[in-house]
């Protein structure tokens, strides 16, 4: 694992990391999302562009039935009409002169032309005048100089103007569809021929044209009336179809000449409301426009099936896209997701780790190119990693050259305010150990009258207060001691010493009390060392005290020799109160004392006992679980005087 | 990287797999849209129907499906059926109903009524009627509105112009005898319109009225010869035709021309007629039966007039009688007969 140093470093690859790992669904997505698009798109685009084109096919074939239908109408009834002018024409080439033998000459004639024509049922001749003179009829009586007037009728001046004249279709017995066809004569005198017509005819020409199932043909005139449609009522209604969009738009085709013949197709809407494809042809002779329709349904039957079928296509496409596309972004998601797992080991430490990726590509170029920098960010991350264990090392050394400058400097402020003390104390013992002396002179002298005295020995407070009064002249005649020998530690007496004997020695010279279990385990091989016996023993004693003191219940004192790293470690570990923090500071210093009678001297003499013999002293307590105190004594080494 | 290069492999497969069932989903489908539809045209059949159709009539209407492309037996089968007496019909019309047949034709009002008598579903093709609004078979002429459609008779209104063929026959014609039944209402009405017309003619009119109850038609022909008649019109209703043969026998004894309405007379005897071509409607009726057939409804189909109409003139019994017609009256006639 890569130490925390490194950790600066590796940022960026995390980033890169994190970066990959959210976009890496997205990508894969995005790319699903591409595919989709371009497949789906190409399909539907294809499919529409098929629907477009076989719609106008479809349109197209049907117009072309229409039209056919439509053509065939249109001549049909072309013919029909263009015969039965050409008969009247053929009639009116032979004026005749208005007398009586002309007007009976014509008559014969046009008896005949009733025999030969049969769809005409009456033939009349207005003379130029516009008076009727003759009229010959299938059903009706012939009219013979009846002389009716004609000369405002528009057969009449229409014919006049060398036109042909086609009127509007009326019915005769509500059910005869006719038409009046009115031609003039040649010549001089010349009149007008008129025929009545018959249109039956065309009526089963149109009633004929059946397109599909329920497509049909109908005929308007030139003002978008109906002339003929299979439904007789609407033409008996003179239903005007002009406010249908096919019918505008043919009968406004038909006022520009030129566009006559290029029909189109429409689709609008029929009489009914339904939707149709119309197509139309004109019949130039009458004016007449031929109309064939289909209800679109019907029409488009057949498109609807390819719309169907194109729809399938398109699902099928699509979920087969789905597929397509789900299989490729994963393929060109698969190596950066390769190189997104490699980026995120390394990441995590694995600096020995190599991406491979062969897809020939820039990707593998990226992998290649990720790969040498791990193996830079090895080779770094390796001097790196040496230059910090050198600088730990240091910094160890520096650190504890730094503790050592600290000890010293606390040891030299320690040993100026104990030698102040020491000289302070010194003065003061001195003067009060006279005036003490007398004072214990004086309980000696009283406690041997006090024996004699029956009252007193009546009163035991008496000889109690001067118990109390000897022991603590006794008391201070110890503070004193201990002030006399701090201020006298200045020099050492050395010797080759024995540090268990002296511990034993120790021990014998002092009060142990009975519940302080006491444990030495003293190293035998220990050698020995050049000490102030004597200044030691105090040390010891002063330590075995405190741990009595630290122990009023009772516990264990285990005393322990070592030698250890050129000292020879003397170890005291009591199962007392321990110390708390606050204390362990100060707990060298002269003065310093926790317990109500002392005087703050017996550890900073130990200490100072300690130093003196190039030592040192330690203290160590978990606060509540005893406090172990450590002596370091240096081995065959002088003490320092 | 094996696993990668084998999903590669996968992958490719699958992509393949995929255009191989795109493709083929798109034949199958394709391959759908060129299956044809394919129907089973039923051969309709055709039910005739009348008591009064001649050989003729019968050939004019195999004429009309002829033109129309049919062939019988192949793409129609017509059931003809001529009946020897009128009260056959209704057992025909029947037997038509029961066979479920397509269309049936009509000849004559008596089998048109019999025919729809039995249905009012089967489409019926009046081959000739009366008038077929007055007689009930249709709501209208325009618009049948039923079953029933086909051409129906105008002879009344050709009553005019019977006076007037009569005038051209015999040209220096001046009294004009007219026989007619006083006690049929319909005839009223064309007595009316005969006595309208004769003026404008420039004629003499003598009315032969005759009585249902006691027809005496010996006592008209004898009044038409005393008062000078020259020519005779038998106006047609159910009594005339009841006696034609006894009519038309009179009148060649009477030596007396004598016009009628409808061709029934000429089978009598008579000497001409002036009316509808009974051949062009029967044809008609072919067209009628098409259209049906093609999916059009008898009920919107217009009752049809006549255009056509027939002058027929037997020369036997022009000779009989010792008369001889004009060029320009023969030039008129549509068909000369003789006995």
């Amino acid at each position: 694992m890569v130490s925390d140093g490194t950790n600066g470093l590796l940022e960026p690859l995390q980033t890169a990391r994190r970066l990959l790992e959210r976009t890496n669904s997205r990508l894969l997505w995005k790319y699903f999302r591409i595919f989709i698009i371009l497949v789906g798109g190409a399909l539907l685009t294809s499919g529409a562009i098929d629907l477009v084109f076989s719609f106008q096919d479809q349109r197209d074939a049907l117009a072309n039935t229409e039209r056919q239908r439509a053509v065939l109408a249109a001549e049909l009834i072309e013919r029909f009409i263009d015969q039965i002018e050409a008969e009247i024409q053929d009639a009116a080439k032979t004026p005749q002169s208005n007398n009586p033998a002309g007007l009976t000459q014509r008559h014969v004639n046009y008896v005949a032309f009733l025999k030969h024509v049969p769809a005409v049922t009456d033939i009349a001749y207005i003379d130029t005048a516009g008076k009727e003179q003759l009229r010959v009829s299938r059903i009706a009586v012939d009219l013979i100089g009846m002389e009716a007037d004609y000369s405002q009728a528009a057969e009449f001046l229409e014919a006049k103007n060398q036109k042909t004249y086609f009127g509007p279709i009326y019915f005769r017995h509500e059910s005869e569809p006719y038409l009046t066809i009115s031609v003039a004569e040649r010549g001089p005198n010349a009149g007008v021929v008129v025929a009545d017509v018959n249109l039956k005819f065309i009526w089963d020409v149109v009633s004929e044209i059946k397109v599909g199932k329920s497509g049909k043909a109908y005929v308007v005139d030139s003002r978008g009336i109906l002339v003929a449609h299979p439904d007789i009522s609407l033409v008996l209604k003179k239903t005007s179809l002009s406010p249908l969009l096919q019918i505008q738009k043919a009968l406004k085709a038909s006022t520009q000449p030129g566009k006559l013949d290029q029909a189109e197709v429409t689709i609008a809407r029929d009489i009914q409301g339904n939707r149709v494809l119309s197509t139309y042809l004109p019949i130039r002779t009458l004016g007449w426009l031929v109309f064939v329709e289909q209800p679109l349904g019907e029409a488009f039957a057949p498109l609807r099936f390819s719309i169907l079928r194109t729809a399938w296509l398109l699902v099928g496409g699509l979920l087969a896209s789905v597929l397509a596309s789900l299989f490729l972004a994963q393929k060109m998601v698969a190596p950066i997701k390769v190189l997104h797992e490699g980026a995120a080991r390394i990441a995590g430490g694995a600096l020995d780790q190599t991406i491979e990726i062969h897809t020939g590509d820039e990707l593998e170029d990226l992998s290649e190119e990720f790969n040498r920098m791990t193996a830079r960010l090895r080779v770094s991350n390796a001097a790196m990693e040496q230059k910090v264990r050198d600088l730990g090392v240091a910094y160890a050394e520096l650190e504890h050259k730094n503790l050592q400058l600290e000890d010293a400097q606390e040891q030299l402020v320690r040993t100026e305010k104990l030698a102040a003390i020491g000289q302070l104390a010194g003065g003061v013992a001195h003067d009060l150990r006279n005036p003490l002396g007398a004072i214990k002179n004086a309980i000696y002298y009283l406690n041997r009258k006090l024996g004699a005295n029956e009252e007193a020995r009546q009163n035991p407070r008496i000889k109690q207060f001067l118990n109390i009064i000897e022991e603590e002249v006794d008391h201070s005649n110890q503070i004193i001691t201990d002030l006399l020998s701090f201020t006298r530690l200045s020099t050492l007496s050395v010797s080759n010493v024995n540090l268990g004997e002296i511990i034993d020695n120790t021990l014998s010279g002092i009060e142990i009390k009975e519940q302080t279990q006491i444990i030495k385990e003293f190293d035998v091989e220990l050698p020995e060392v050049l000490a102030d016996g004597d200044q030691l023993q105090r040390v010891f004693a002063n330590l075995t005290l405190n741990a009595q003191e630290a122990m009023p219940e009772g516990g264990v004192l285990t005393i322990a020799t070592r030698r250890k790293d050129g000292f020879a470690e003397v170890m005291f570990k009591d199962t007392g109160m321990g110390i708390d923090d606050e204390a362990m500071k100060n707990i060298f210093d002269p003065l310093f004392t926790t317990k109500t009678k002392g005087t703050g001297l017996g550890l900073a003499v130990c200490q100072q006992v300690v130093a003196k013999h190039g030592g040192t002293i330690q203290a160590m307590s978990e606060n509540g679980d005893g406090a172990i105190f450590t002596i370091k004594l240096p081995l065959n080494t002088n003490g320092q005087g | 990287m094996r696993g990668f290069s084998k999903l590669k492999h996968i992958m490719s497969k699958g992509l393949i797999i995929g255009i191989l069932a795109l493709a083929g989903l798109s034949l199958a489908l394709s391959g759908c849209a060129s299956v044809q539809e394919t129907q089973t045209n039923k051969i309709p059949r055709i039910g005739f129907l009348s008591a009064s159709a001649t050989p003729s009539f019968i050939e004019a209407l195999q004429e009309g499906f002829t033109e129309l492309g049919y062939v019988e037996g192949e793409n129609i089968i017509i059931d003809w059926r001529v009946a020897e007496d009128q009260s056959e019909l209704p057992a025909i019309a029947a037997e038509f109903v029961a066979q479920e047949v397509d269309v049936i034709i009509a000849g004559g009002t008596k089998a048109i009524k019999a025919a729809k008598a039995q249905t009012t579903t089967i489409p019926i093709v009046m081959t000739n009627s009366g008038d077929a609004v007055r007689t009930g078979l249709v709501d209208s002429l325009a618009r049948p509105g039923g079953n029933v459609t086909g051409s129906t008779q105008i002879s009344p209104q050709l009553t005019g112009k019977r006076i007037e063929l009569l005038k051209e026959a015999i040209p220096d014609l001046s009294t004009l005898a007219v026989m007619w039944n006083k006690d049929h209402a319909n005839t009223q009405l064309m007595f009316a319109e005969v006595e309208k017309v004769v003026p404008q003619l420039g004629l003499e009119l003598q009315s032969l009225e005759i009585s249902k109850d006691n027809p005496d038609f010996q006592g008209a022909f004898d009044a038409a010869s005393a008062e000078g008649a020259e020519v005779v019109l038998v106006l047609r209703d159910p009594l005339m035709v009841r006696h034609q043969q006894q009519i038309t026998s009179l009148a060649t004894e009477s030596r007396l021309p004598a016009m009628y309405e409808t061709s029934n007379f000429m089978d009598a005897g008579g000497l001409m007629i002036y009316g509808p071509s009974f051949k062009a409607l029967y044809k008609r009726a072919a067209t009628f039966t098409h259209k049906i057939l093609n999916g059009a409804n008898p009920s919107e189909m217009p009752v049809e007039h006549p255009i056509a109409f027939d002058l027929v003139v037997n020369l036997d019994v022009a000779e009989a009688i010792g008369i001889t017609f004009p060029e320009s009256f023969l030039l008129r006639t549509t068909e000369m007969v003789r006995n």
